[in-house]
């Protein structure tokens, strides 16, 4: 912490990492799935995380806001907050219940609550957590939506509305905590081809606004035009990190190189 | 043999205040039972390794038993540990113990009905265990858990009948009394059964009452 400190006095919010990761490792019995991940992600940047199903993506997305809770000597820090205190064996839950408010999290399977419509599913989170009076937090709701494309289906239920419209209301609903990282967990891959593009859009509105971004996706597409940043992982380890064009053009590693050879093909 | 309505008539009196007592009996027990089923229910999903394992130790230690066992136990037993208590009560004890575990099993589908990502949503919004209960996991099981819950109820309101063998002047008791006095059988079993009939009846219409009540869009 002391680095950290001291880097703290030459600019206390550029500096300092938004996501730092250290040495994250998970492992279930005898099966390793994390094998000792090191990252920094910088406040603004849109990192995406690519692999093959079973590299670790998802878990070590997971395990960041601790839905998966990493092996002793895993350390998450986000915005040098470290996440869920010093034990990991036992969480203190009020503190991570705060802490979970600062990081958004996107589902494949959009988990919409289904007994609250568009606008409830927003308010939510706010009101569990006092964020204002009903009308403000109604009002930020309405403008998240606005924000999503999606006032006019506030008082629908999940139900009512498209996979597309779905992701697009669970993006606002995570946003509605105003987290500083949002993380995407292959949030398109349940969606029917005709319904990604509008999920997509949103995302790279989120990434104009500046917001920090770590999203698991199987589309080329939108790693190689919205991230900042492409990283490969492969065993429950980074194998590469780079630019878009870095790793998607020019792989240095041959598994990087196999898998972008099968992806871009399919 | 012919039907004596005149009988019937006559020992009516007696039967309703039977009727009365099974209805009481039964009200008591599934107000009793029901939100306690609940905390077992939760309990048995719970993320909390001891209390899911003593919930489980429960539910099948009394699945185990016989209901006539454990009233026999209230009635004769808790006398003769020093707790002198009335039949009524005997019977209620006993049954709510038992009804208690079968109805959190009943009540433990309708939980398990809720999937996983709905649990992950909230923890990932920071949403209390205590507030996404009550927000999101009750409105959502609770459709799922009506049928269940009302089969369990008319299963309870016939197993009151029960209650007769240790002393409680229920509607089978006085049914029972009235046949040993008279001779007569088919009278008061008829009118017995048709109680319970009702009953059941009347359960399965509040059944489809509340399924309309908590049905999710």
């Amino acid at each position: 912490m002391n680095q950290a400190l001291s880097m703290s006095a030459v600019n206390p919010t550029t500096a300092r990492p938004m996501l730092e990761v250290r040495s994250l490792r998970k492992s279930y019995g005898q099966k390793t799935v994390l094998k000792g991940i090191d990252l920094k992600v910088p406040r603004g940047q849109v990192v995406t995380l690519i692999g093959a199903s079973g590299s670790g993506k998802s878990t070590f997305l997971r395990c960041i806001n601790f839905l998966e809770v990493p092996d002793p000597g895993s350390y998450i820090f986000v915005d040098g907050q470290l996440i869920g205190g010093e034990n990991p064996r036992n969480v203190p839950r009020r503190l991570l219940a705060r802490q979970r408010t600062d990081i958004g999290m996107v589902f494949q399977q959009f988990n919409l609550f289904p007994n609250m419509t568009a606008l409830q599913n927003v308010c939510e989170a706010p009101l569990a957590h006092g964020r204002g009076s009903g009308a403000e937090i109604r009002n930020l709701a309405l403008s998240l939506l606005e924000r999503v494309g999606l006032a006019e289906h506030a008082k629908q239920y999940p139900s009512q509305l498209s996979g597309g419209q779905q992701q697009r209301v669970a993006i606002a609903r995570a946003l509605a905590m105003k987290p500083k990282l949002m993380l995407f967990d292959e949030a398109t891959s349940a969606l029917d081809p005709e319904l990604v593009d509008e999920v997509l859009k949103v995302m790279r509105g989120l990434a104009e606004d500046g917001m920090t971004m770590l999203v698991v996706t199987h589309e080329m597409r939108f790693a190689a035009d919205v991230a900042d940043r492409v990283i490969f992982m492969a065993d429950g380890e980074i194998v590469e990190d780079g630019s878009p064009e870095q790793v998607m053009r020019a792989p240095a590693h041959p598994r990087t190189q196999a898998f972008l050879a099968r992806s871009l093909r399919s | 043999m012919s039907f004596d309505l005149d009988l019937l008539v006559q020992w009516l009196p007696r039967l309703f205040r039977g009727l009365w007592v099974t209805l009481q009996l039964f009200a008591v027990i599934m107000i009793i039972s029901t939100p306690l089923a609940l905390l077992v229910a939760l309990g048995r999903t719970s993320q909390n390794r001891r209390v899911r394992t003593a919930a489980a130790v429960y539910v099948n230690v009394v699945r185990a038993l016989p209901i006539l066992v454990v009233l026999f136990f209230t009635f004769y037993g808790l006398p003769a540990l020093g707790y002198s208590v009335q039949p009524f009560t005997a019977a209620v004890c006993g049954m709510v113990f038992c009804t208690t575990a079968y109805l959190s099993d009943d009540l433990r589908a309708g939980l398990m009905a809720v999937p996983a990502g709905q649990y992950e949503a909230a923890d990932a919004l920071g949403i209390s265990r205590a507030r996404f209960v009550r927000r999101i996991l009750l409105p959502q099981a609770l459709p799922v858990m009506c049928g269940p819950f009302f089969t369990r109820a008319i299963v309870t309101v016939k197993a009151t009948s029960i209650a007769s063998i240790v002393a409680v002047s229920e509607l089978t008791a006085q049914s029972m009394a009235a046949l040993t006095e008279t001779y007569r059988a088919t009278e008061f079993l008829t009118f017995a059964a048709a109680c319970y009939l009702i009953c059941s009846l009347v359960l399965a219409l509040l059944q489809a009452a509340t399924q309309r009540l908590v049905a999710i869009r």
